[in-house]
């Protein structure tokens, strides 16, 4: 992936048509073998291929029901809509889907909310697959996702997801061998003051322990560091991890507004 | 314009005329060459026998329609014309080269030309050939209103159950 | 802009007058309802272009200028004039036709109230339309044809491809025409530069993605992407990148994808979900990964799924069987009628040299909108097979050996004098044209025998009330309806089009429909009341909630199947089914809500002609006939026909009935022939011939006409007008091409007495396999495949 990534800077580095040629070449034929290879449906954008292919994990016959628990949740979200709009309710019954499997949406999830709001199946795969806060493969126990917009890439998340990938072991969406991480990519999740930033979807807890959790201001180093409190079943406080900021102020203290701030020039009226 | 040149290789007497002897009246069913217009009226079917078209041609059906959109695009630009086609089915696949032969002069003929403009001119032109005509008139869209804003229509309240 | 000619698209020189943009229609405006439909008449630019082009000599050339001159008021409307009427060499049609006034295909027809119309000013000139048209439509109907991708007239409107913008006076954008309701007095522009950088700018957009293989494209030279990108395209991209690559979806054996090729308008997903009702087709992902599919490997099971090929505005969804086959430049059309169903869908016979290359509907509001059925669009291929090429007898070894005409003939006519007329029976195919069972009527009963039936109608049809076996709310009218039952029919295998129809009144008006029948998911909301006549009779008792429902209803309608026919208690289930139309009042002054549903193409022109047993023939025991006459009829089992029986077989396919025939009579098919058939509503319509016919074949009526001869019964006509004018004293109303013929409403007074009483039998499926109906689409390759994929369902 990354390689493509590279392939196609250069393209744009060169501009030349010779150039372009060969990139094509290499993106197309790389695609096939990517999901022969690995049976993973992945491509350059964050979100995975729209299409579904059974696997062992993942098939019509692997059923899916929400728990008794949940299905008063379903209820509750059903409650807000009028009985004739209930597919209103895709979007948090598709939410708490995922949070109840374990982070992932199969396909009979997707069959199951269908039933339940009273539409085709077809029209909950749309809404699955624009939102790319959905998972439509699996993923792991902790889902890493790494911003990949201007302000973090600038600020140094290329490194990160980097870093994270060698660390982890893993290719971007797939999952580590114990089934604990993997890592995505974002688009800008509006912490761009703090950039750069990543976010950990925790699944460990099913849908009452579920969190969804920004680190901010992070270097190569601490990401190393928040993982590893992860895999040891910890907390890691989340927020900033600059040592010196508080939230989204300035590091190290105010550098500005120090005073009371000056009042706006008024006119003297008395001296008219 | 291509009918005005047409009209220039027109005897120069005839051209004079043209102000004057094709007036409106004499236009409609016949077509008036001189002065004399009672000599020279053409009736229906004169043109084909004198043009030395082989008698089994003179009296062809044809159908004088005009094409209706192709259903798989949206455009209207070949549309609103008339056509002349014959029905013409003299046709076979020749066994040398598998192309295809055909036993009627006319096969094609509807087909790359004889287009008017009018429904009018079509059966006059017709007329004048002496060919059997039918016409089958276009049909034509309905346009039905219809707003975006009906995509997001309130649909009204559920329907009571049972 | 340069004005072009409409026809060529070549750029025009501008006229003297100005620079006025071309119209198609001129914007005239009909002070009663109907506003909007031009004249059609092409203005002096055209005409002076046509003189380039057309084959016709310099005669029609300046012909065509003079017209011009004479006929071009100062408004620059022409006249019509009457006496452009000729006293011979007319056929009867033409001669009737004249007096109608001259209406091009072109600009668009609404109808609505003088107080509810407003005028907007498009172009600079005035156009009344109807209040909540939007600018598109407005531009449409003063003649203005906007590009458009995403925007379909059936469709309901996504405005997502941006090609139809236009520039109205003060907004400070150009809007999308599609999507915005015309207002009253507002200033359309649609030729300004502005709108044609925004119109080139969406087109670099739409081009990013899209494949450069126009020539390997099957919708290369009728695609809306090519011919727009002709006007607004540029020669050369910005794009540097890579285009994509989007993976093919597997929708059956009828529409190929190549979805690369997709600019994501959306149509197949709306047609899909609004008019055919499978909702299996969706947009995929967002942004640039945004693809159209199915998600899940899943078939399109709908009788009109080959529609989307028509919808697509590209080459993503393109027709698998023809696929490679022609180009639409080589294509010789023949707009003609459909005859696989009863419906009578219009459609146009696309033909190179002698061989039908691909069927496609062809605009009919009443009819078929601008839909057709997958039977009608794909069965052509059973053109090709199994034809029956010439005449046949069966000789001592029981071998069919061809013979001529004259002995075929002779054969037929010597057997025939044989028998007693008593034992003699002649049946009607289900494809047969008018021409031809009239044809054969006279000559059965000129010999004697009255014992005819066409196929479907069976031998207890009843031709006495026309309006019993007609679609009496007529096709497009069903869609008014507001509560329908249906009664022993499979509506969605028998009649696609008119399922269409009464999904359209359940999606606008929320229809309440109800079934009694077989049951089958007619792609909308029908409550099942189960397979037998007693919930028919409760509903006619008045006990059923149903019946309540109906007698409620503005427009209650009833859909009786055919199948009622082939039932022994036939009488009294039209009797059952008459009551519950006299309780609901649906037979109307201004509504009849009573419908039979016919299934052959051929069944009502047969019961207008009278092709019914007559009141001397024997009726049910098949086992006392000695002659047989087929005209393409194959329903009949061979278990049915008695051993002894002479079989003569007149048809144009080697189908069922041909393996029993002692003599074969070929005849030709729909797409060979000029027949008139009458739909099940009533409308009278003609096909044409797209293509040679096959062999040694001759047309129906000619053979019959011939064997009169043999027979020593000479028919008295030896024209096709000749029959026609036969048919005119028979039944005038198939004389009327293109129209409709209502059938008077029966008095309340005349209901049927039953004879017999209702038996508890359930209903029976009269279309056991929709793709394979009759000889033409058993013999197709491309219907045994649907059957094969879609068997499931």
């Amino acid at each position: 992936m990354l390689r493509q990534v590279a392939n196609r800077g250069l393209a744009v580095l060169r501009g030349a048509a010779a150039s372009q040629r060969a990139c094509a070449t290499r993106v197309v034929s790389d695609r096939p073998q990517q999901i022969q290879q690995f049976g993973v449906f992945s491509r350059e954008y964050s979100t995975a291929l729209n299409l579904h292919r059974n696997t062992s994990d993942n098939n019509p016959d692997v059923p899916f029901e929400f728990t008794s628990a949940n299905m008063e949740k379903v209820k509750e979200i059903l409650s807000h809509y009028p009985k004739n709009y209930k597919q209103s309710g895709i979007i948090p019954l598709l939410d708490l889907a995922q949070q109840q499997n374990g982070g992932w949406l199969s396909i009979n999830s997707m069959n199951k909310i269908a039933e339940i709001v009273g539409v085709a199946p077809i029209r909950v795969y749309e809404v699955a697959t624009f939102y790319s806060m959905f998972n439509r493969q699996k993923v792991g126990t902790y889902h890493v996702m790494v911003c990949g917009t201007t302000p973090c890439m600038l600020r140094g998340s290329r490194t990160i997801e980097a870093t994270l990938l060698k660390h982890l072991g893993v290719e971007r969406n797939e999952v580590t061998k114990d089934g604990k991480f993997s890592v995505g990519e974002m688009e800008c999740m509006g912490c761009c003051v703090n950039a750069p930033m990543i976010v950990v979807a925790d699944y460990s807890n099913g849908v009452e322990g579920y969190s969804y959790n920004y680190f901010e201001d992070l270097t190569p180093e601490r990401v190393v560091e928040v993982i590893e409190a992860y895999r040891k079943g910890e907390k890691p406080p989340h927020g900033t991890q600059h040592p010196e900021r508080l939230n989204c102020g300035p590091a190290g203290g105010l550098t500005t507004l120090l005073g009371e701030p000056k009042p706006p020039p008024c006119r003297d009226l008395a001296a008219c | 314009m291509a009918a005005r040149r047409a009209l220039a290789v027109l005897p120069s007497s005839l051209r004079g005329l043209s102000s004057v002897a094709f007036h409106p009246a004499e236009l409609q069913g016949v077509y008036n060459f001189g002065a004399d217009s009672k000599a020279n009226v053409i009736r229906a079917g004169e043109i084909g026998e004198v043009s030395g078209v082989p008698d089994e041609h003179l009296h062809r059906k044809v159908l004088i329609y005009s094409p209706a959109r192709v259903a798989s695009q949206q455009g209207v630009g070949k549309t609103g014309v008339w056509k002349i086609s014959f029905e013409s089915t003299q046709k076979w696949e020749n066994p040398l080269m598998g192309w295809t032969s055909t036993g009627d002069p006319y096969h094609a003929v509807g087909e790359a030309a004889l287009y008017f403009d009018t429904k009018e001119a079509a059966m006059e032109f017709a007329s004048k050939y002496g060919w059997e005509y039918t016409i089958r008139e276009p049909k034509q869209v309905i346009q039905r209103t219809k707003a975006y804003a009906d995509n997001f229509k309130w649909r009204g309240p559920a329907e009571e159950e049972g | 802009m340069a004005p072009r000619c409409r026809r060529y698209s070549l750029p025009l020189r501008r006229s003297s007058t100005g620079s006025a943009p071309r119209r198609l229609a001129s914007p005239v405006v009909d002070s009663a309802s109907i506003c909007g439909a031009g004249s059609g008449v092409a203005a002096a630019e055209g005409s002076g272009s046509r003189g380039l082009h057309s084959g016709v000599a310099w005669y029609a050339g300046i012909r065509g200028q003079l017209y011009e001159g004479k006929g071009r008021g100062k408004d620059g409307s022409k006249q019509v004039s009457e006496s452009y009427k000729w006293s011979s060499g007319m056929s009867l049609g033409g001669v009737r036709h004249a007096r109608t006034a001259s209406v091009a295909a072109v600009g668009a027809k609404f109808t609505a109230n003088p107080e509810d119309c407003i005028e907007v000013s498009v172009d600079g000139s005035n156009v009344t339309i109807a209040k909540g048209m939007t600018v598109l439509q407005a531009c449409e109907v003063a003649g203005i044809d906007i590009p458009r991708f995403c925007y379909h007239p059936r469709l309901s409107i996504a405005g997502n491809c941006r090609m139809c913008l236009v520039e109205v006076e003060k907004t400070p954008k150009p809007v999308a025409s599609c999507a915005l309701p015309a207002m009253p007095g507002m200033k359309i522009k649609t030729n300004t530069p502005l709108v044609k950088k925004a119109r080139e700018g969406v087109m670099e957009f739409l081009l990013i993605n899209h494949p450069l293989d126009c020539p390997i494209c099957d919708q290369g030279g009728e695609c809306d992407l090519q011919d727009q990108s002709m006007v607004y395209g540029s020669d050369r991209g910005r794009f540097i990148e890579a285009k994509r690559g989007v993976v093919d979806k597997n929708l059956g054996p009828l529409v190929k994808t190549v979805m690369t090729r997709c600019i994501q308008c959306t149509r197949c997903v709306r047609f899909a979900s609004e008019i055919a009702g499978v909702q299996d087709l969706g947009v995929l992902g967002r942004g640039g990964a945004e693809e159209i599919g199915t998600y899940v490997e899943k078939l399109m099971v709908s009788e009109l799924s080959g529609n989307v090929i028509d919808v697509c505005p590209v080459g993503a969804l393109t027709a698998k069987p023809s696929a490679f086959t022609a180009r639409s430049w080589e294509l010789k059309s023949t707009e003609s009628i459909d005859v696989s169903d009863a419906v009578g869908a219009n459609i146009r016979i696309d033909s190179r040299g002698p061989e039908v290359m691909r069927i496609l509907p062809r605009l009919n509001e009443e009819v078929n909108e601008e839909w057709i059925s997958d039977k009608a669009r794909f069965s052509y291929d059973g053109l090709k097979r199994q034809r029956l090429n010439e005449p046949m007898i069966r000789n001592s070894e029981g071998q069919l050996e061809p013979v001529s005409w004259a002995k075929a003939l002779k054969t037929v006519a010597e057997a025939a004098h044989k028998v007693n007329p008593a034992e003699m029976a002649a049946i009607a195919g289900k494809l047969s044209d008018a021409e031809s069972m009239m044809a054969l009527k006279d000559l059965m009963n000129r010999l004697g025998c009255e014992r005819l039936w066409v196929e479907g109608n069976g031998e207890n049809a009843d031709a006495d009330l026309r309006s019993n076996y007609l679609v009496n709310t007529t096709i497009a009218g069903l869609e008014y309806t507001d509560a329908c039952l249906l009664v022993g029919t499979e509506l969605r295998h028998e009649a696609p089009l008119l399922n269409h129809r009464l999904r359209k009144a359940v999606r606008n008006s929320r229809a309440k429909v109800a079934s009694i029948g077989p049951e089958l998911d007619l792609h909308f909301k029908c409550e099942h009341l189960g397979n037998s006549s007693d919930a028919l009779l409760s509903i006619a008792q008045g006990k059923h909630p149903f019946a309540q429902v109906l007698s409620k209803a503005k427009f209650p309608s009833i859909i009786v199947g055919s199948g009622v026919l082939q039932r022994s208690d036939k009488d009294a289930v039209l009797a059952a089914v008459q009551s519950i139309v006299q309780q609901a009042n649906m037979i109307r002054d201004d509504w009849n809500g009573y419908n039979f549903l016919l299934l052959n193409a051929a069944q009502a022109a047969g019961l207008d002609l009278g092709f019914v047993p007559g009141a001397r023939a024997p009726v049910g025991d098949k086992s006392s006939i000695k002659f047989l006459y087929l005209m393409g009829a194959d329903d009949l089992t061979p278990e049915d026909i008695p051993a002894d029986a002479f079989v003569v077989y007149q048809g144009h396919h080697g189908d069922r009935s041909a393996y029993r025939a002692n003599v074969i009579l070929p005849g030709v098919a729909y797409s060979e022939k000029e027949g008139t058939y009458e739909n099940t509503e009533g409308r009278t319509q003609q096909t044409s011939p797209a293509v040679p016919t096959v062999g040694d074949a001759r047309d129906d009526w000619k053979i019959v006409r011939a064997l009169s001869e043999f027979a020593g019964v000479t028919l008295p006509y030896d024209t096709v007008n000749g029959v026609r004018a036969r048919m005119l004293a028979v039944a005038p109303n198939l004389f009327r091409v293109d129209e409709l013929e209502p059938a008077t409403p029966l008095p309340k007074e005349s209901l049927p007495e039953s004879k017999t009483k209702l038996e508890s039998l359930p209903f029976k499926k009269v279309v056991d396999n929709f793709y394979m109906t009759d000889a033409i689409s058993r013999a197709s390759k491309t219907m045994a495949q649907c059957t094969a994929a879609f068997s499931s369902s």
